[in-house]
């Protein structure tokens, strides 16, 4: 802070626990935070979070079963630093705690699991590749509808999650390289993530085609990882490390931006230089983290070409929480869907407020995770639009799967890139 | 689980009841996080009947409790009792009834106090009472410590707001107090507001309701020094006019305003602004808005800026909002003082506090309601050290002591609690005080709610 000196603060403890020290319990973020507003208990709060994580620091209190819950009932949505009038870098207080916890509580079993998932799985992108193969061969022989009436509980509810598994040629990366007509006025690197390249793989030829329409030069680096951020929300520091290297490394450097369609990396690939600070890589990291943009950032600041067509659509748009909250990204989407012919925006009564999907936790917190959902759904219905748009995988997968499992019109789910590439497909007006 | 946690359990459930010591650590202070006792246990009640249920247990076994509301009190009033149970109310958040026509409703204390008024927005209502905690403060703790805000200049405080309560005595009997259409005779909902949680547990209220107003219009000027400042604060008054607000912030306010995520856009260079605010119909604001004008100009004022629209107002005031917890940058601890001075002597008392703060190295935001004469310096120290805290502590009772010197009172709005319990001898004569612990002894007998706040105990 400038022209400020923060006194008092010994520089040897972690920067999490200095993070903490800047909450002066004031309370403001309690009424923001979803868990809160569910449950009314100051554990599960923000503040109460802090103050535990503080006391974890200063030998207060000792890792447990105890302290373990509220830290991981937190949705990681940081709603609470769009509120915080000090300031609190909240995200880095709770991924320090979970660190601290998780290094000295014995896992469970379901943490065991949720860490093979992620280390084994989604940030391999061959083995990830596999697995939706494989997933899309279930399907494909009618499996899928078979194994459908033999699930339960979980299970069941996992499988309502998947969407229908694209088609192959969706699920591949674009071309390494693609040039615009005419000169280039940028050159971009298309960052494509994990599961958003198997599940969403359309929204990256969306974005790609945007790119190129606004003049864009992108290249498609096609071995690329995993961004590292559900390794580091689960307290899992080093593997989230490693795959930020290794994307580090993939990169080329040689581009004004690195594009990402997919609020949740983006998150990620910005803090990029944090995540390094103090090591040998903290240079790179951080020129890489200054590049990382939204795609929708980078069409409104290109200025958005109006499009041939029209898309009739009435539109609500759902703010993904680490878009708004993390990155203050609010008025660019909107402005996307603002600027094709026939939308119409529409807003609901809290659009700020986490889905509930907020990574896998919709996984691994199904309770909670279904309550926001219920919320949400009742919100985003009730404006009367016909779809959502929203630009995270996982809320794109959870607001879906939400309106398919509670009565009410059915409405699509877009992201916001979708629908103006539709509306430059061609000349004609579609729905 | 104990004894108590078995015998709380079976008269609320499980899911209403909070004994893990790690949990009960987050409610060991409310916002002034100074003061530090953990409970035995929390309660989360959701009903009328479920509080008094729980405090017949409690006063059978002569166990202290102490109500919250959402924890953001600045004078320690939550902050729970050795040996006692904190009652949270925080899930008693329910509108019950509201009536447009009568300009009234029925609340339990849980609701927050801007969701009401975001509820009877469509009404064209509002509750007027607007502490800068209203995002989150609950309107059971508005009347505990009878909150005000910047708009209460002209709009009046809680007291003024509150028409009937339903309050519940340690003995778990149940009381309504007022209603609807207010008390007739001796008002003893009046006596609950402000009481602090030490007359039994307010678990509903009958809250008055204002129309909004039609328009706005809020103007921010910057000044030299904060001389000039409370000067034309005092010409303002003169002149007749009720602003429904009056804003001072100094230069450290401005400075850590600007650096946060409610940058305001309040000019660096001043060295004070004045934020006033005029609500009514629209053309009765053009007279008044431009004899404030007129009197910051008369006193110096560097510059004068009308909010240009709606976005802009909010911004103005989101700024002065987040002062308090602004200041949490400047240290790990912030003690955020509540005193009042007669408007005339706002200039001297502002300058004396920051004499008070600079002869001990603290760094210390000024604000002030000035239409209220309502200062609120922001001690910012680091608890860790003990000297910093002393001293913070030490400035804190001597800035309390000019608003007594100069003729004023030790809380504006923020309440006794513990922080300025040891003062109250000070202010009151000992026959005040006797009257103040008889009053306190006919609702509660046995001594069980929230004892230990506002009322000293024992004869000086």
């Amino acid at each position: 802070m400038p022209g400020v000196e923060k006194r008092g603060v010994p520089r040897d403890l972690p920067a999490w626990f200095q993070q903490s020290l800047d909450c002066v319990h004031c309370g403001l973020c309690l009424l923001q935070c979803p868990t809160y507003q569910l449950f009314k208990v100051e554990p599960d709060s923000p503040r109460g979070r802090i103050y535990l994580a503080r006391a974890l620091a200063e030998g207060g209190t000792a890792p447990s079963v105890v302290l373990k819950e509220p830290l991981e009932h937190c949705l990681d949505c940081r709603a609470c630093e769009s509120v915080c009038p000090s300031g609190v870098g909240y995200h880095l207080v709770l991924e320090g705690a979970r660190e601290t916890v998780a290094g000295q509580v014995p896992p469970r079993f379901k943490d065991r699991l949720k860490l093979f998932f992620l280390d084994a799985i989604l940030t391999r992108p061959r083995v990830l590749r596999l697995a939706f193969d494989l997933l899309a061969f279930w399907e494909r022989t009618g499996l899928r509808k078979l194994t459908r009436l033999f699930l339960f509980g979980g299970l069941k509810r996992m499988e309502s999650l998947l969407p229908p598994i694209p088609p192959k040629k969706e699920r591949r990366l674009p071309p390494p390289r693609s040039a615009p007509g005419g000169k280039p006025r940028a050159r971009a690197a298309l960052f494509t993530g994990c599961v958003m390249t198997e599940l969403f793989g359309r929204v990256h030829y969306d974005t790609l085609r945007l790119l190129l329409l606004h003049g864009v030069e992108v290249v498609v680096p096609q071995t690329q990882f995993c961004c590292g951020a559900l390794s580091l929300h689960a307290g899992s520091r080093e593997r989230a490390m490693e795959l930020a290297r290794l994307n580090i490394e993939a990169f080329p450097r040689n581009v004004d931006w690195i594009v990402f369609d997919s609020a949740g990396c983006g998150a990620m690939l910005k803090e990029y230089g944090r995540l390094f600070e103090g090591t040998p890589l903290e240079a790179e990291a951080k020129a890489f983290a200054s590049k990382a943009r939204d795609v929708t950032e980078v069409l409104v600041e290109l200025g958005i070409e109006t499009p041939p067509g029209r898309v009739e659509l009435k539109v609500v748009y759902d703010d993904p929480c680490h878009l708004c909250h993390a990155q203050g990204i609010r008025s660019q989407p909107r402005k996307i869907l603002e600027s094709v012919p026939g939308v119409e925006l529409v807003e609901s009564a809290d659009p700020e407020r986490c889905c509930g999907a907020a990574g896998i936790y919709n996984i691994v917190q199904p309770e909670i995770s279904e309550r926001l959902l219920d919320k949400k759904v009742e919100e985003v219905r009730a404006t009367g639009a016909d779809a959502v748009a929203t630009g995270n995988p996982g809320c794109m997968l959870q607001i879906r799967y939400g309106l398919a499992t509670r009565e009410g019109k059915p409405m699509e789910v877009f992201h916001p890139v979708e629908i103006l590439a539709r509306a430059f497909e061609d000349g004609r007006t579609r729905r | 689980m104990d004894a108590l946690a078995e015998d709380l359990a079976a008269l609320v459930n499980r899911e209403s009841l909070l004994t893990e010591p790690d949990y009960l650590m987050t409610y060991e202070c409310d916002s002034l996080s100074f003061f530090k006792q953990r409970p035995r246990a929390v309660v989360l009640p959701r009903t009328t009947e479920e509080v008094s249920r729980i405090l017949a247990y409690l006063s059978r076994k002569g166990i202290p409790f102490t109500a919250r509301g959402s924890g953001t009190g600045l004078s320690g009033g939550a902050t729970p009792v050795e040996g006692g149970v904190v009652i949270s109310l925080a899930r008693m958040d329910r509108i019950l009834e509201v009536h447009p026509r009568d300009r009234c409703a029925l609340v339990q204390a849980g609701v927050v106090n801007t969701a009401l008024s975001k509820a009877l927005e469509p009404l064209g209502l509002h509750f007027a009472p607007d502490p800068a905690s209203q995002p989150v403060c609950s309107l059971g703790g508005n009347v505990g410590e009878n909150a005000g805000g910047p708009h209460c200049f002209k709009h009046g405080m809680t007291l003024n707001h509150t028409l009937g309560l339903t309050l519940v005595l340690p003995g778990g009997e149940v009381l309504h107090l007022g209603g609807p259409c207010g008390e007739p005779d001796l008002d003893l909902a009046g006596l609950v507001v402000a009481s602090e949680g030490t007359l039994g547990i307010v678990t509903e209220i009958w809250v008055r309701l204002t129309p909004n107003p039609e328009t706005f219009r809020t103007l921010l000027a910057s000044f030299r020094s904060l001389e000039d400042c409370s000067r034309a604060v005092s010409r303002i008054v003169r002149a007749g006019i009720v602003p429904s607000a009056m804003e001072i912030l100094d230069k450290k306010s401005i400075e850590i305003v600007e650096a946060s995520v409610n940058k305001a856009g309040y000019p660096l260079e001043a060295g004070a602004v004045l934020l006033v605010e005029l609500d009514g119909r629209p053309e009765e604001m053009e007279r008044p808005l431009s004899a404030v004008e007129e009197a910051c100009r008369k006193e110096g004022a560097l510059e004068v800026e009308f909010a240009k629209d709606p976005e802009h107002r909010m911004k103005l005031w989101k700024g002065r909002k987040g002062v308090y917890g602004t200041a949490g940058r400047l240290a790990p601890d912030v003690y955020v003082m509540d005193g009042v001075v007669p408007r005339n002597r706002l200039a001297e008392a502002l300058h004396r506090i920051q004499e008070v703060t600079d002869s001990r190295g603290l760094v210390c935001p000024n604000i002030a309601h000035a239409g209220d004469g309502n200062v609120h310096p922001t001690i910012c120290y680091d608890g860790r050290d003990p000297e910093q805290a002393q001293k913070a502590e030490e400035a804190g009772r001597e800035i309390l002591r000019i608003c007594l010197e100069l003729g004023g009172t030790i809380t504006g709005e923020h309440g006794v609690g513990l922080e300025k319990l040891s003062l109250m001898p000070e202010m009151f004569p000992p026959g005040s005080l006797r009257v103040m612990r008889r009053v306190k002894a006919v609702f509660d007998p046995a001594g069980l709610a929230n004892p230990g706040k506002l009322i000293p105990l024992e004869e000086p």
